[in-house]
């Protein structure tokens, strides 16, 4: 199971699966599609965010990795 | 290459002479000229090559002389390079006294030399000198070598201007450092394998900066160009005599007393 589960029904809402399944259905496509797909991604994901502490919701939140610090002499 | 400016400030500081300028962010300093610039690293993890490489840069850009710490005579008059020539000497550490000149002293491997465990011996010279070394010859500065810090006595860090430079240091060793340099010795670890991997030969971290600093090889070290030269500065104290080899492990003719046991009263309590 390691490594092969998307980030999205790994830690995000069976409600989004239900979404995508049905928008399949339907045979909706599109950008806004995709668009209401990573709202409903995003609102689960912060669902189970919010039982985390501080800190892992902290660690989540994309920031720039520093550079080594390297003499230029 | 070398340039005046291949050495972060905390080590340009100490290899310049006293009084002589260079340039920190845009702003002329003044160089202490005094301390000690302390290397560590793992056998064969490129101290003492670096530390040819500052010593170098002194004949270079300063009027220093160099003297290499009881380094064998054939390594003197064979092994260094010919701009050296003149420039290096091989005064023993504990004729420090003799010496009236800013030297520039290289004291490899301190940790066979200057043992922590050897409190009455060349440790405790070594610590002794640390305090002092500003007013001999005018300032003067010591680079030295070792595998760890916790092998040198803890004096010698006590008393003066330090620059500290880590290399790759092996992991099972780094868990017996000194526990006042355990962390600077795991940060270099982490900052080094950032920027390289194996023995991390091609950067060391200076400690005192906080950065990372790519290493100069000069050609008169390298095996390739000249394997003879190479190996005498490269691993100097296999040239030493045999009697000497000895005198350097057993520590000079120091002799320990057993302490005698009286049998007759081995078991008594008083």
């Amino acid at each position: 199971m390691k490594g092969g589960i998307p980030l999205h029904v790994a830690i995000g809402d069976i409600r989004s699966i239900t979404l995508r399944n049905k928008l399949k259905r339907l045979g909706l496509e599109g950008q806004h599609i995709d668009d209401l797909i990573s709202l409903v991604d995003e609102i689960g994901i912060q669902q189970n965010l919010n039982d985390m502490p501080l800190g892992v919701r902290f660690s989540t939140v994309k920031s720039k990795k520093n550079k080594p610090n390297i003499w230029k002499g | 290459m070398m340039t005046k400016t291949m050495f972060p400030p905390s080590i340009t500081n100490l290899l310049l002479q006293e009084g002589q300028r260079f340039q920190i962010n845009n702003n002329f300093v003044e160089a202490l000229g005094t301390g000690i610039i302390c290397c560590v690293a793992s056998a064969r993890g490129g101290k003492t090559s670096l530390a040819y490489v500052m010593l170098d840069y002194v004949i270079r850009y300063t009027k220093r002389p160099v003297i290499l710490d009881s380094f064998p005579q054939k390594v003197i008059d064979e092994g260094v390079p010919d701009h050296w020539k003149g420039r290096v000497f091989n005064t023993p550490f504990s004729q420090i006294a003799t010496v009236n000149e800013p030297a520039v002293w290289l004291v490899d491997d301190s940790g066979t030399h200057y043992n922590s465990r050897d409190s009455m011996g060349g440790g405790k010279l070594l610590a002794r000198t640390a305090g002092i070394l500003s007013h001999f010859g005018g300032g003067m500065t010591v680079i030295f070598t070792t595998q760890l810090l916790s092998g040198v006595d803890v004096s010698f860090f006590r008393y003066t201007n330090m620059a500290t430079i880590i290399r790759y240091v092996d992991s099972d060793v780094l868990k017996h450092e000194r526990s006042e340099w355990k962390e600077l010795v795991q940060e270099g670890q982490y900052q080094l394998n950032r920027v390289s991997s194996g023995r991390c030969l091609d950067y060391f971290w200076s400690g005192k900066d906080r950065q990372l600093v790519r290493v100069h090889f000069p050609d008169w070290l390298n095996k390739k160009v000249d394997p003879i030269k190479a190996d005498l500065m490269s691993r100097p104290m296999r040239y030493h005599t045999v009697q000497d080899k000895e005198r350097m492990i057993k520590g000079g003719s120091k002799v320990v007393k057993k302490s005698k046991t009286d049998k007759s009263k081995e078991n008594m309590t008083e």
